[in-house]
């Protein structure tokens, strides 16, 4: 759930402070990560309002992907 | 009212991970397990915890169910992870940390050892996240266990 959380507020920083996590369409664990490990989270260009795909990789290896929804806080 | 099972027996998560705190109902294929998530968990901030993190709670009730399953069964509680989640919906933004919270888990299948559970979580009678886990059984069944989605 930490890497969730890394995704998040990657995708909210890109979005904007109006805007919150509102589904997670799919998302998959794919490896186990200790903590410190140095992680880049890739977000694809969104598909429409606020759904957008990504990944999380450590040292080329992937360890976590899928697909968030995003929506205006309030909406 | 809580049933008499030590939950700190049956998941391996201890101090501020430890989300989950008793079992309130277990029935065949689910169970529902009160929790919270600690204002000293790693993902609180300001007291508030994104609602997300009821994912924790969810996957933690569902490690209870499959630990209870396994002893009932006579065999040794396996280790599980979480690795999936699907159709989650989440109905707020943030949860407050120390709030209880009641997480309802129905194992809906899957296949060798990957199990499928739908799981719901509510604070106050008002439900927040729904959705689907699934978590890998490392010393679990090869054989397929039927009914997944």
């Amino acid at each position: 759930v930490a890497i969730l959380d890394l995704v998040a507020a990657a995708l909210l920083e890109a979005l904007g402070p109006e805007w919150r996590l509102r589904e997670i369409p799919s998302l998959r664990w794919r490896a186990a990560v200790v903590p410190g490990a140095e992680l880049h989270v890739r977000l694809e260009p969104p598909e429409g309002e606020g759904r957008v795909r990504f990944t999380v990789e450590e040292a080329g290896r992937l360890v976590s992907s899928g697909t968030l929804v995003a929506a205006r806080l309030g909406a | 009212m809580a049933l008499p099972y030590d939950v700190r027996e049956l998941i391996p998560h201890t101090g501020a991970a430890r989300v989950v705190e008793e079992v309130l109902e277990r029935s065949g294929d689910g169970i529902v397990c009160a929790g919270r998530i600690p204002a000293r968990h790693a993902l609180v901030r300001a007291n508030r915890a994104p609602a997300f993190v009821a994912l924790e709670l969810a996957a933690q009730a569902a490690g209870v169910l499959l630990a209870l399953s396994s002893l009932e069964r006579g065999s040794k509680p396996p280790v599980g992870y979480l690795v999936s989640a699907r159709d989650v919906k989440l109905e707020r933004a943030e949860i407050e940390a120390d709030v209880p919270l009641v997480a309802s888990v129905r194992s809906v299948g899957g296949a060798g050892a990957l199990a499928l559970y739908e799981v719901s979580v509510a604070a106050a009678g008002e439900v927040g996240l729904t959705g689907t886990i699934g978590v890998f059984r490392a010393d679990g069944p090869q054989e397929s266990t039927g009914g997944g989605r």
